[in-house]
């Protein structure tokens, strides 16, 4: 039995062994989001599933993974094949590799999409407008496998959509939300919200590490970054140049959560 | 020289010219070292009070919030001597005493921003959420340890003066308005403005809080309710008494009139006194009082503080203005100018439509007030000299006295504690002197966005 993490030893390598070796069998690959298998027989692919994909879809799938623990066992299990073994498809298997490489996605794909900061016009095609409808909401992974069109094409629009700001992976933390009352920090800082340290502590600790806090007003959200002072229970500070920005007034209530930065 | 002379002597002196000089210069002073927040800052300032005021019942955590901070001060401030002080201004110094009111007030503005700034920034903050604060603590902990007994000696001036001031001047005001206007038994009075002062005091500064906050505004209902109709009788007068009050502030000449029916003829000395002590002592900018209940506020910083110390003056300033204006403009000051500032308010006051009544239910509402908010004070000073056990043992005898105060008597006593509430001055302005450099750099952090930073205990 063979063991690891793609993060030590990537799939297309991986499976370049085990082709070497015209080993037969499974690869189980365990992300926290979905299971994936990868069936060989005298080295070759012959039949693949992820999530709810299955053949090369779901090799397409498998091949952008960057991290998740494997386990290959010599005994193949199953007798559907739903990929042609052969030169052609390790080619294909190549390709979609070098293609993951291209597209930038974030590595942690439990990270929820939701709408960015960025509002108003913007030139979409119609099938990237119907991604960015659909995906909100999703994990990342949820996205790639629930889409129309193959892991990769999805890849590809959620890249530009990210890229473009109109979508945010963030993290899904099951914190709700504090209502905070704004307070108005004087000076020429901008992109802070000074938070009670208690609170700043409380947050460090569920979060585990740095962290952000996104701050949603009744027409709008910002990411801003924490800053703990002392007697601020019930409020958050703001700079008057983010409050003008957000719209925001002394006394008004928002709702503020923290998120990994 | 016996003990009443020597009280006489120092009285004279801490309510004097030189005095005053000092109030103004300090005050001057601390407006340098912070920038004249009551003329630059009076925008934030305003926003960040009045402008907040639907925050009034939202705390920052801890005991109080800094509206309710802010109407314990007031609730001692404005007191009687808005209205019959405000009116014995003009009888003594003419209408030209109320420009000289403004200047002080505007000067003063400073040194009450200060002392909150200052009662904030040096509390002791203990471990089931109580504070201790003011001039006391201040002194103790920002000059230092070498200066603890002048700490003290301002703990034991506030201990014993409030029994004074705080106490049997406004029981005797309250006893006598009540007396006067709806005769009613200063026995009686005794016994109910006591079991009000004492259940009030029992439950402590949040208790003091809720009946400061609800105080506060019926004080400024109950002196709209007086004034307006007789602004609004004396409307064509109101023009004429502003010049008056510019016309006649470095000299003042009538051919015949006043109290003695002889010709008036006041200097520019006379009228300063009388319109720069108004502008002082009513206010208690500079007396520390007001910074007690500051320090019991809960509040991101010292400086936010400071805007409710500006914005009390303000509304000080409002009321005492409203009030010496009603008094030029109904003409009655010419009649008794140099004479009973008492009789020249009740005579004002009878062209109201609810007639003294109405003078004497204010007066009653003010002295209570400023009653509760003074005891706690009497004992805050207390309890920085002898610590948590002094509390009931303090707030028995200032109830004790409450209801002794109606039925007059305790003169001297009185005089005594009204001289110790003028020396509370002395040790406070030092210490703002001494801290106006602290005070600046607090400012100018609050508004470059810095977080703050409060002292190392020692």
């Amino acid at each position: 039995m063979l063991s690891g993490n793609l993060a030590e030893f990537p799939l297309l390598r991986l499976l370049e062994t085990l082709m070497g070796a015209a080993r037969g069998g499974v690869l189980r690959i365990e992300h926290p989001s979905f299971v994936g298998s990868i069936y060989l027989e005298g080295g070759h692919p012959i039949h693949a599933e992820a999530g709810g994909l299955r053949g090369l879809e779901a090799l397409e799938l498998l091949a952008g993974l960057k991290s998740a623990p494997f386990r290959f066992d010599s005994e193949p299990n199953t007798r559907e094949r739903s990929i042609e073994p052969g030169l052609e498809t390790h080619q294909l298997i190549v390709h979609q590799f070098e293609a993951w490489n291209e597209i930038k996605l974030p590595d942690n794909w439990t990270l929820t999409l939701q709408a960015g900061s960025i509002q108003g016009p913007t030139q979409l095609s119609p099938l990237e407008a119907s991604v960015l409808a659909q995906v909100q909401g999703k994990s990342l992974a949820q996205a790639l496998m629930s889409g129309r069109l193959s892991p990769l094409e999805t890849a590809q629009v959620l890249s530009k959509l990210l890229r473009m700001g109109l979508l945010e992976a963030r993290n899904h933390l099951t914190i709700e939300p504090e209502p905070l009352v704004v307070l108005t920090l004087y000076g020429g800082g901008q992109g802070v919200a000074a938070i009670d340290e208690e609170l700043f502590v409380r947050w460090q600790g569920l979060v585990g590490g740095g962290f952000m806090v996104r701050l949603r007003t009744k027409n709008q959200e910002a990411t801003l970054r924490p800053e703990p002072r002392i007697n601020m229970q019930g409020r958050v500070g703001l700079f008057e140049r983010d409050l003008r920005q957000l719209r925001l007034s002394r006394g008004v209530s928002v709702k503020v959560w923290p998120e990994v930065r | 020289m016996d003990i009443l002379t020597l009280n006489d002597y120092v009285n004279r002196a801490v309510y004097g010219e030189w005095m005053m000089l000092v109030f103004i210069l300090v005050g001057l002073y601390l407006s340098l070292r912070t920038g004249f927040p009551q003329l630059s800052r009076l925008g934030v300032a305003l926003r960040e009070t009045l402008g907040a005021i639907r925050e009034r019942f939202l705390s920052f955590g801890g005991q109080i919030t800094p509206f309710q901070a802010a109407m314990v001060a007031m609730s001692a401030t404005i007191g009687t001597g808005h209205i019959i002080g405000m009116v014995g201004a003009v009888v003594l110094g003419g209408p030209g005493a109320v420009l000289w009111m403004w200047v002080a007030y505007l000067v003063g503005m400073a040194t009450k921003f200060s002392e909150a700034v200052l009662a904030v920034h040096f509390r002791r903050q203990y471990t089931d959420g109580s504070v201790l604060g003011g001039p006391m603590v201040y002194i103790r902990y920002g000059l230092g340890r070498r200066m603890a007994w002048l700490a003290a000696l301002f703990a034991l001036f506030t201990a014993i003066a409030a029994f004074g001031i705080g106490n049997l001047s406004q029981a005797g005001a309250v006893g006598a308005a009540l007396a006067q206007e709806f005769n009613v038994p200063p026995a009686v009075t005794g016994l109910l403005v006591a079991l009000l002062v004492g259940i009030l005091l029992a439950g402590g500064i949040r208790s003091v809080a809720r009946f400061a906050q609800m105080v506060v505004p019926l004080k400024l209902a109950l002196f709209l309710l007086a004034v307006l109709p007789l602004i609004f009788i004396h409307l064509e007068g109101l023009p004429t008494a502003l010049a008056l009050v510019v016309s006649s502030a470095l000299s003042f000449q009538a051919a015949a009139g006043g109290a003695a029916g002889a010709a008036v003829s006041l200097g520019l000395a006379e009228i300063l006194k009388a319109g720069v002590g108004r502008g002082i002592f009513a206010n208690e900018a500079g007396l520390g009082s007001a910074a007690i209940a500051h320090a019991q506020a809960q509040v991101d910083h010292p400086v936010r503080q400071g805007f409710w110390g500006l914005t009390e003056m303000l509304l000080s300033l409002t009321v005492t203005t409203l009030m010496a204006l009603t008094f030029i403009a109904s003409g009655l000051w010419q009649r008794f100018l140099g004479g009973d500032r008492v009789e020249a308010a009740r005579a004002l006051f009878a062209e109201h439509p609810l007639g003294v009544a109405m003078l004497g239910l204010m007066l009653a509402v003010f002295a209570l007030g400023t009653m509760v908010s003074w005891g706690f004070y009497g004992e805050e000073g207390a309890a920085y000299l002898f610590g948590e056990g002094i509390r009931w043992p303090y707030r028995l005898t200032f109830v004790t006295f409450a209801f002794v105060g109606p039925m007059g008597g305790l003169a001297a006593l009185t005089s005594v504690a009204d001289t110790l509430n003028g020396l509370m001055a002395i040790p406070n302005l030092v210490a703002l002197l001494a801290l106006g450099g602290l005070v600046g750099r607090l400012v100018r952090e609050f508004f470059s966005g810095m977080p703050w930073q409060p002292p190392e205990e020692d």
